[in-house]
């Protein structure tokens, strides 16, 4: 399996508010990160935080209102939708917590799909070799609902990592599964990130956080270090 | 090929939901071909219409034609010899019935050595070309020839006469339908037969280029014209137009339905699928990408809904055009049906306008789908909020379009095509305020109503107004064709009103007799002067219609003789001051009807010019009358004026106003028993005449009737799908709804009132909108196509059945749901969303 590119992830200043109601809510407030290529992150915080809305920022699914979202020599800030989503298809891997496979397409058919957006598929034998690290040969030609959840999210990850991206972000990943599928899931996050890929994961569960190399807690809009509180 | 794995991830999808599938290719394929339909029927009534003047007129340029009697045939010596013009030829020609076959027949008579340079009928003779020919002899169409009968017995008025077959004609240069109703003889036997001894229908000319034809009208008698036959048959077939673009306009409202319906399916499909859309942006697909893929699948889909709509549109333009041909017999001149096959410009129009339609419905559901972002994407409640903004969005340019709607339809122009865009805009306008009104209503509703409704209403009026992204179109689309049902039959039934009013007051005889034959048949004076004789008559009133034939409009004239109380039958509109008895009887003026003085632009001291056997002539018009019996309009002269200009003494039909006391019954079997009665009286009480205009009124709405049902349909389709796939989606949501205690009949009952409250808002909204449409098409449209005026008349009634069209059809989409809903466990719909 080839490595990953390297990468460091910087967010200065990073603000973000909502309008709810007629009240604007300010959910990231001059936030700071700074994370590099092979480091597995994770960001705690209770509902409502803003982890998701981080994870998108960084993402490049939503704009900051101001500050810098840096991933490698880019800064998404100053991107336009479609370039963000052209970013994104090349440099960015997304694992949600409810899998988001793509229902109508197979196992193969949605590990061939960041492949071919990022032009870099030429036959299914990097998508057997990935079927295979991960437990899942037989599993090829199979559609999501037939799946069980610990199957459909470890193809969920191996899809935002087949196409190498630099940074993978994974949203609750574990949330809907039980304790020894979700050491699994993390297990294999941890994998990739060992590869070279900056993974940085939103999750409710201490546990979860224990998994990776730096625990981050999300607080009025801010990140803190785990070890503070 | 990344394109093509998101297409199959897209059209697996579609799959899995073939119903819906199945839903946008119906509303596509039933726009196509509603328009199809009445496209290949008009094109082949006007294609028809062409083709026969091909085969009647040949080559002619020109036609002399004379008064009602024709022309006497030494005019045609004199063109012949003293202007020396070579093509011409003299004809012969009347309406017969042949003895044993329905319908009527043309008999043209002709003469040979001249004819074959205006006509390319090919006779073929029986009995081979050298043979003589029999007595009487008769040219049939193959379809006569081949039944090998040796004669056959023609009847045109009193005269009856057995022919003997010579053979079969035909046409090399058409392929006209009037082809099989045209029967040729030579024309000193046709005028042997029609007793018209000496006497022409008309003289075909085709005269060369430049021909100085003035030359040729200074030695033509006063008693006759030389007509323009371009100008002549171009003026006939006006007569039709805005009866076709009436079709028309009503094919493109089935179409305007259509595409809501298929905004609305492609909105359903695009909001469905909208999660599948935020994983492939997510995972990095670009808007342009995802809009470029959703049009290629749009597109795919019009080209199949459009070949199908094709295939429905040709099925439907033989019922249709059989009526079309029917309405056009009945109003305007006689035509034999035409095969009503698809032609080129059809099929070109029904693929540019089934794409075209298809492709500006989903325009917006596309481009909607990709302006939001992954996150809206991924959020329902962003759907609703989308919907609510939309909704409320497009207040202003509903507004605006109902405003320029207005605009457009009383600016002072005669433009029919305007009026149209106009009451397009109308609809348009309205049907874009229908989902900001639903919702105002669910919510005014529940507001109000608040616990007196109880929980489950309640919680139907909100649902309603919370699924609209979902349902807002249909629910417009259903508004719409209900609208559109209830203002055509507002205006069918006003303007049935207008005409049981104006027979009542325009049909004041007790008895009308007419010659019940084919062909021109007249009522002799002997046998009119014993008719007044009867004891029981009061008055008698004699009429006679006849065309006047000029290169402009043909000139229907109406020439009566009555008694003043008889002339009270009038409905006058408006008239010169003084005794307009006086003025008409006296003075040499005419009336004119509502239509002509429209047509023409005449008011009352205006003249008009008629061509009479002594050349034109200006009268002066005394006063226009309400008329629903030609849209074309006639000129009623009195007879004795008529007498002075035309050398016509003959009376085509009569009406009796009877003595008080004297029983109808009665005098009409003296009528018939008086020994100068023809052989064939046709006699109609007042009561029955009545009834017999009505019958051809309603056959003439016929066509527009079933267009309308159409368009219902097509909507009814569309609510049904609608609701039924919403209420489908819903089944997690009405699982947990039975988890947490609702029973089977509370949600069913809630279900059926969530549909039927739509259906409820979508006839609410379409009562003003069918009654604008009902004072647009009475007094606007119709004024424009037929310059007919009438009264406005909202029968409660038709307002009821559009309500419970609207009620019931929406009603009925919850049925399957609630069926379904009453079948599943709650474990199974909790398991499967």
């Amino acid at each position: 399996m080839n490595s990953l590119n390297q990468t460091n992830v910087s967010l200065e200043g990073v603000c973000k508010a909502y309008d709810e109601a007629g009240i604007r809510r300010m959910v990231l407030n001059q936030l700071e990160l700074q994370a590099v290529g092979g480091e597995f992150v994770s960001i705690r915080g209770p509902s409502g935080s803003g982890k998701s809305t981080l994870l998108n920022i960084l993402g490049g699914i939503d704009r900051a209102d101001s500050g810098r979202v840096q991933i490698s020599d880019t800064n998404l800030i100053g991107l336009g939708e479609t370039a963000r989503t052209l970013f994104r298809r090349h440099h960015i891997g997304f694992v949600f917590q409810f899998f988001n496979l793509v229902p109508t397409l197979t196992v193969t058919e949605n590990l061939r799909l960041p492949l071919e957006l990022c032009k870099k598929y030429q036959n299914d034998n990097e998508v057997r070799l990935w079927l295979e690290r991960f437990g899942l040969e037989g599993r090829s030609g199979a559609f999501p609902d037939v799946l069980s959840g610990g199957e459909q999210q470890r193809v969920a990850i191996i899809r935002a990592a087949i196409h190498r991206p630099s940074l993978i972000l994974a949203d609750e990943p574990t949330g809907n599964l039980d304790a020894s599928v979700s050491e699994e899931v993390l297990q294999l996050l941890r994998e990739v990130a060992d590869q070279g890929a900056c993974v940085v994961m939103a999750t409710h569960s201490e546990e979860a956080a224990h998994a990776s190399d730096r625990r981050l807690l999300l607080k009025d809009g801010q990140l803190y270090p785990q070890t503070v509180f | 090929m990344t394109t093509r794995l998101i297409a199959i991830a897209l059209l697996r999808e579609l799959m899995i939901h073939p119903w819906q599938l199945a839903l946008t290719l119906f509303s596509i394929a039933a726009g196509v071909s509603v328009v199809v339909g009445v496209d290949i029927a008009n094109q082949a009534a006007l294609g028809e219409f062409e083709r026969a003047n091909q085969t009647i007129d040949g080559v002619a340029t020109h036609r002399i034609v004379g008064g009602p009697t024709g022309i006497d045939e030494r005019i045609f010596q004199q063109i012949k010899v003293a202007a020396a013009i070579r093509e011409a030829a003299p004809v012969v020609t009347a309406e017969v019935a042949v003895q044993g076959r329905s319908g009527s027949y043309r008999l043209l008579g002709i003469e040979p050595l001249s004819d074959f340079r205006i006509r390319d009928l090919q006779l073929s003779n029986a009995e081979g070309p050298e043979q003589p020919l029999p007595a009487w002899p008769l040219y049939v169409p193959q379809e006569l020839y081949d039944l090998a009968e040796k004669s056959l017995v023609l009847k045109s008025g009193r005269h009856i006469q057995q022919f003997n077959i010579a053979g079969s004609l035909d046409s090399e240069s058409t392929q006209s339908a009037s082809l099989s109703r045209l029967l040729v003889t030579d024309i000193a036997w046709a005028q042997s037969f029609l007793k018209s001894g000496g006497r022409l229908s008309h003289i075909e000319l085709n005269l060369p280029e430049g021909f100085d034809q003035s030359s040729l009208r200074n030695q033509l008698p006063d008693s006759v014209r030389l007509v323009d036959v371009e100008l002549f048959n171009n003026a006939r077939s006006d007569m039709t137009r805005a009866f076709r673009i009436n079709l028309t306009a009503l094919s493109l409202l089935a179409l305007v339905i259509a595409m809501f319906l298929i905004y609305s399916t492609v909105s359903f499909q695009v909001i469905r699928r909208r999660h599948m859309f935020a994983l492939l942006r997510a995972a990095g697909v670009t808007n342009q990408e995802l809009v470029a893929i959703l049009l290629i699948e749009v597109t795919a889909l019009a080209i199949a809904g459009t070949a199908v709509g094709l295939v429905l549109g040709s099925l439907l333009a033989n019922g249709l055009g059989a009526m079309v041909v029917e309405t056009i017999n009945a109003l305007y001149y006689s035509l034999v049906e035409p095969a009503h096959t698809a032609n080129w410009s059809s099929i070109i129009k029904a693929v540019l306008l089934g794409i075209t339609a298809t492709l500006l419905a989903s325009a917006l559901p596309i481009a909607l789908a990709g302006r939001t972002t992954v996150r809206g994407l991924l959020l329902r409640s962003d759907e609703e909020k989308s919907a609510r903004q939309l909704s409320a969005r497009a207040l202003v340019p509903a507004i605006l379009l109902l405003a320029l709607g207005i605009v457009l339809l009383i600016v002072p122009v005669e433009s029919l095509v305007i009026a149209f865009i106009g009451l397009f805009m109308l609809i348009l306008g309205l049907a874009a305020l229908t989902p900001w009104v639903v919702r105002r209503l669910c919510q005014l509703a529940s507001r109000f109503g608040g616990r007196a409704l109880g929980l489950i209403p309640k919680m139907a009026l909100l649902s309603v107004g919370a699924h609209l992204s979902r349902t807002s179109i249909a629910v417009a689309a259903l508004s719409v064709a209900v609208s559109a049902t209830l203002g055509v039959g507002l205006m069918i039934d006003s303007f049935r009103n207008s005409v049981e009013d104006w027979l009542n007051g325009y049909l004041r005889s007790d008895i009308y007799l007419t010659s019940e034959s084919v062909g021109q048949e007249f009522l002799s004076p002997k046998f009119l002067q014993q008719i007044q004789s009867l004891d029981a008559v009061a008055y008698l009133s004699t009429g006679r219609r006849h065309t006047l034939s000029t290169s402009n409009v043909p000139t229907v004239l109406f020439t009566l003789q009555t008694a003043k109380n008889g002339f009270a039958g009038f409905q006058i509109k408006q008239s010169l001051d003084g005794d307009l008895w006086n003025r008409f009887h006296s003075q040499e003026q005419v009336l004119i009807s509502e239509p002509l003085a429209r047509r023409r632009d005449l008011v009352p001291g205006d003249k008009i010019t008629l061509p009479t056997d002594h050349g034109k002539i200006d009268f002066v018009v005394a006063a226009v009358y309400y008329d629903y019996s030609s849209d074309q309009g006639l000129v009623t002269m009195d007879r004795n004026t008529y007498a002075r200009y035309f050398n016509d003494e003959l009376v085509a039909s009569a009406a009796v106003k009877i003595v008080e006391g004297a029983e109808v019954a009665a005098v009409m079997e003296a009528v018939r028993n008086l020994p100068a009665a023809p052989q064939e009286l046709f006699l109609r009480s007042n009561q029955g005449l009545r009834q017999a205009s009505l019958e051809v009124f309603d056959q003439t709405f016929r066509v527009t009737e079933v267009l309308r049902w159409l368009a219902i349909i097509v909507a009814v389709v569309g609510i049904v799908s609608a609701l039924v796939a919403l209420q489908l989606e819903r089944g997690r949501e009405f699982a947990v709804l039975r988890a947490v205690g609702f029973s089977r009949i509370q949600l069913g009952i809630q279900i059926l009132l969530e549909t039927g409250i739509t259906g409820l808002c979508a006839g609410l909204m379409a009562i003003p909108m069918g009654v604008a449409l009902a004072v647009c098409l009475i007094k606007v449209i119709n004024v424009r196509s037929f310059g007919w005026s009438m009264q406005t008349v909202i029968d409660g009634n038709l307002i009821v059945q559009a309500m419970m069209l609207a009620i019931v059809a929406a009603t009925l989409a919850g049925l399957y749901p609630a069926v379904r809903l009453w079948r599943t466990e709650i474990g199974y719909g909790l398991r499967n969303d």
